[in-house]
């Protein structure tokens, strides 16, 4: 047994460039006087696009595992890390012009946030229960202190406090049931797991243990997608939360859960699929209904962004209960496509200002054709596509789910996906029907936010779903070559 | 006298690791309660790893323990500071305190 292989630390090298850089970018926040937050802003974003970049041009060629099999690099791992950096570099970009001068304006933000970058790295390169430990919760406790990060505001601070106590929980069942897992098939490692498992190695009563640690650890996953049951914290935490960290719970936190649980489903579990399917469709049954009807109520946008990434994942997980290698590249596709709609939403309501401060209210936005005619198409374009009417990119990303389900023969999930979204549509159409056809409030109109880089992010995400039709083609092959390691 | 197996350990750290989930849902009173509770859930999975190694004669479940113990005084060392900043805002730590975000 080798003590240290210098190969396996020039493989991670993305990882090892992200812990010493932003590392390197606290020292540079500690030592520079006042105003740091821009500089260290813009270094992190530096740090993330050099890092996409190296994993763009180190393409992963066959599978490796590395330290000990902890870790293991794919194509599959390689693309999730692409589609984090790109979120958190879209969040970041959007955040600077929403946090600065405001009491928020430090520099641990962007760091906090690389650190979360981080933590999701690891993640999706788990190949052991102790690495996806470790890679969680770093991802977590950064994102808890995200959530409670404008620490004058009493609603951030609730909204930490709740996060904080909720995933600990989480992280608590999914010890738990690590701990039965490693305690009856002798290993923590994801594919002597398999093995044994697949063998037949473990006896009778022992198996419902498994199968108990198992729904353990992906009810603790299903509360990092914010999957119903597991959805409670979602809205408040995306309410109380400054908004800039609220786009970026949505974006990328997401990204690297649901490819974790994929890793997890068609790994270590997958000897038990067949006892896995069934929680599965339950829990994206639940998360389509939820999301839908929930949704209708509310006045609050980020509540009701919330409930529509609730119902979001239920699709992305019709996905993976279909099981087969279409249903899982349907899934990251509608992952990447769902990603920059939520760029873009997350951009209009942040550029649009009340009072100095992001829109919080639907009926903020009443009237908005006349006073904002630009943002007003803009979101209407993005809520047409999040409500999944073609020719826009959150067409295909339903469509290439749904079809996924309906040749793995799972007509009831595809029927109720279908349903589920024309439900969903009603209140994305609401807030297009609350722009165009209502008389704006009294009072001055809404502010714009002066920042060119969150304008150049929102046009790229509406590029992407205007233009997404051209060549659908191509997100279709590089997520169907992504995912076809997987299942063996 | 009655040896003291494997069952057992995985009973007491059953037993603990529930009334940790009880104590976070049916305490009404304060937020430190919760962050107990929490550690209490925590220390019930280490009782599970190390019985496990020890039954299994393998190092991993101690390596993960002490992996878990550092990793809770880390996430410890955050719950308490967003406490505190929850506090300087609302001026109590009462569960029944936290209701201001409602759908």
């Amino acid at each position: 047994m080798t003590v240290f292989n210098f190969n396996d630390v020039v493989a991670i090298a993305p990882e090892v460039m992200l812990a010493v850089g932003s590392m390197l970018l606290m020292m540079v926040g500690v030592t520079a006087r006042g105003g740091a937050l821009k500089p260290v802003a813009l270094l992190t974003v530096f740090l993330w696009v050099v890092t996409a970049g190296y994993i763009c041009t180190h393409g992963a060629g066959e599978t490796m595992r590395v330290f000990e099999d902890m870790l293991v690099l794919d194509d599959f791992a390689q693309l999730m890390k692409i589609f984090i950096a790109g979120g958190a570099v879209a969040a970041l970009l959007l955040a600077v012009a929403d946090i600065d001068k405001t009491v928020m304006a430090r520099f641990e933000y962007p760091v906090l946030m690389s650190f979360a970058v981080l933590g999701m790295f690891l993640m999706v390169s788990a190949n052991d229960l102790l690495a996806l430990y470790v890679g969680l919760e770093l991802s977590a406790l950064s994102l808890y202190v995200l959530a409670a990060f404008d620490r004058n505001s009493t609603r951030a601070s609730e909204a930490g406090l709740k996060y904080f106590v909720l995933g600990a929980i989480s992280s608590g069942m999914l010890l738990f049931g690590a701990s039965l897992i490693y305690g009856y098939t002798g290993s923590t490692q994801f594919d002597v797991i398999q093995a044994t498992l697949s063998a037949g190695a473990v006896p009778g009563p022992s198996s419902v243990v498994v199968l108990f640690g198992m729904i353990l650890i992906v009810s603790a996953m299903a509360f990092k997608i914010s999957a119903v049951p597991f959805h409670m914290w979602t809205p408040d935490v995306y309410e109380g939360a400054p908004t800039s960290v609220t786009a970026f719970f949505a974006i990328v936190p997401k990204i690297a859960a649901m490819a974790l649980i994929i890793r997890l489903v068609t790994g270590p579990f997958e000897p038990l699929a067949s006892d896995l399917q069934p929680v599965l469709a339950i829990i994206a049954v639940a998360s389509m209904l939820v999301g839908a009807f929930a949704a209708i109520v509310q006045t609050s946008i980020k509540r009701l962004l919330a409930y529509s990434s609730i119902g979001n994942m239920g699709y992305a997980l019709v996905g993976l209960v279909a099981g087969t290698h279409l249903g899982l590249s349907a899934l990251v596709m509608y992952l990447a496509i769902y990603m920059v709609m939520t760029v873009g939403t997350f951009g209009v309501i942040m550029l649009l200002r009340r009072d100095g401060m992001a829109v919080e209210k639907i009926s903020d936005l009443s009237g908005l054709s006349k006073s904002r005619p630009y943002y007003a198409y803009a979101l209407a374009i993005l809520m047409f596509s999040m409500s999944g009417i073609p020719p826009l990119a959150g067409f295909f990303g339903k469509y290439a789910v749904f079809q996924a389900a309906v040749a793995a023969n799972a007509y009831v999930l595809a029927v109720i996906g279908v349903l589920t979204s024309v439900v969903a549509a009603w209140y994305y159409i609401n807030i297009i029907r609350v722009m165009f056809f209502e008389e704006p409030k009294e009072g001055e109109a809404l502010g714009l936010s002066s920042c060119p880089v969150s304008r150049i992010v929102l046009g790229a995400s509406l590029l992407f779903v205007l233009l997404f039709i051209l060549a659908p083609q191509s997100l279709a092959v590089i997520s169907a070559n992504a995912t076809n390691g997987l299942l063996k | 006298m009655v040896d003291i197996g494997l069952t057992h350990y995985l009973m007491l750290a059953s037993i603990l690791f529930v009334i940790g989930v009880f104590g976070i849902f049916l305490n009404r009173k304060n937020v430190i309660v919760i962050l107990m509770s929490i550690e209490l859930m925590l220390l019930a999975v280490n009782i599970n790893f190390i019985a496990f190694s020890a039954f299994l004669n393998d190092l991993a479940g101690q390596a993960f323990t002490m992996f878990i113990l550092t990793v809770a005084a880390a996430e410890a060392a955050i719950g308490l500071a967003i406490l505190v900043t929850f506090f300087r805002n609302k001026g109590s730590i009462a569960v029944e305190d936290l209701s201001k975000l409602k759908g």
